[in-house]
């Protein structure tokens, strides 16, 4: 079943179909909810909330809509919601000077560094930094975004994901060492 | 290389984060559970039950509708026995009465307590008292054997009213009986029967 034909079927509430989605995109929805919660029990349980509340809300989305993309925004927002109640990040916005810090970091990473390396080491980050990140490296959303989704302004984030991406290269660099 | 380019290259990889196989398990479980049988059972059981509650309403009402006017037809008949002027006439919706209805008709008692008050007919009074004593607990129909028993003067009825009111053990007679009792006019097997009664009722 391609994807057009998987909404379909999901929408029709077909167990089989609803069962083919959660298996293409558990991993990826558990590594998004992971990143953000980094308690792999509690990732696992709002994730699979997450497939049933999306399965039950599927009749909103088009049938030639980005399935993955959606599932993602479900379970980010999902785990943001649950890491602010329990204070987990707290980012105040800052005065709107962008740090004037020029580029001398060396972004440059080592040949021998590996997936789990780079995994690892965003992990020991501090929640904020780590879920600043995430959402930018990774999850793929630009800095406007990440500022809606942590209703923080975009210049804060731009400061948070600058720090952030300095301790991550500075972590990796003693890796190495 | 540059940390972005090796995301980049690596993202699927960094991305995910394998599943267990008990989380797996789990979610089978809790989809069929939220999502499956349950649910839709209950919601054709629902179903099932309203159409049964819809059908049961439809047939009552039909019923209702189609002995309504018989039960109306023979409750006009026999008023109009109980109110026509033939003296048999009147008797036979009085046994009628006794004989078939076995539920307190309001419209019926009262026409009953009028022959009661009011027939010149003594048997006609005779087989209203027995009609009547079917609901003993009836209050007017208490209230009426009393004011009847102060007012009747025809032996036959009189004995009748009295017999009625010691089965009913009515204390609330005490005084007409007296009176039945006391008066020169009476039938002495009136008195009697009055004197008896006035001795149930006492006990």
């Amino acid at each position: 079943m391609n994807t057009n034909q998987l909404i379909k079927q999901c929408k029709q509430n077909n167990y089989k179909a609803q069962i083919e989605v959660y298996n293409a995109y558990k991993n990826m929805m558990l590594g998004a909810a992971l990143r953000i919660l980094k308690n792999r029990e509690e990732a696992e349980d709002i994730v699979q909330d997450c497939f049933i509340k999306a399965f039950e809300k599927i009749h909103h989305l088009k049938e030639d809509a980005n399935l993955g993309g959606w599932l993602k925004r479900i379970v980010i927002n999902k785990s943001l919601d649950i890491a602010r109640s329990k204070d987990n990040f707290i980012i105040t916005d800052e005065l709107e000077i962008l740090e004037n810090e020029p580029e001398d970091v060396e972004d440059e990473i080592s040949i021998s560094t590996t997936v789990i390396d780079i995994k690892n080491c965003i992990y020991k980050l501090k929640d904020k930094y780590s879920t600043v990140l995430s959402l930018y490296l990774i999850e793929d959303y630009n800095h406007r975004e990440i500022g809606e989704l942590l209703n923080i302004k975009e210049s804060t984030v731009r400061n948070q994901f600058r720090r952030g991406k300095q301790q991550l290269l500075k972590l990796i660099k003693n890796k190495e060492l | 290389m540059k940390l972005k380019e090796f995301i980049h290259q690596n993202k699927t990889a960094i991305q995910e984060e394998k599943m267990s196989s008990k989380a797996d398990a789990n979610f089978e479980q809790l989809l069929k559970d939220k999502l499956h049988q349950p649910k839709k059972q209950k919601v054709v059981f629902l179903k099932f039950i309203a159409v049964a509650a819809s059908l049961g309403l439809l047939i009552a009402t039909f019923v209702w509708f189609n002995n309504q006017p018989e039960i109306n037809k023979k409750q006009q008949q026999l008023l109009s026995n109980l109110e026509n002027e033939s003296v048999g006439k009147r008797l036979e919706g009085v046994y009628t009465f006794n004989d078939e209805y076995a539920k307190e008709d309001d419209k019926i008692i009262e026409t009953l307590l009028s022959i009661l008050h009011k027939d010149e007919n003594t048997n006609v009074k005779i087989a209203t008292i027995d009609a009547l004593l079917k609901f003993p607990k009836n209050e007017s129909i208490r209230k009426s054997f009393i004011k009847a028993l102060e007012k009747e003067d025809v032996p036959l009825v009189q004995i009748k009213l009295i017999k009625a009111v010691s089965f009913l053990r009515e204390n609330r007679a005490q005084k007409s009986l007296e009176k039945i009792i006391n008066s020169e006019q009476t039938f002495p097997i009136v008195k009697n029967n009055a004197t008896l009664a006035m001795a149930e009722i006492k006990k």
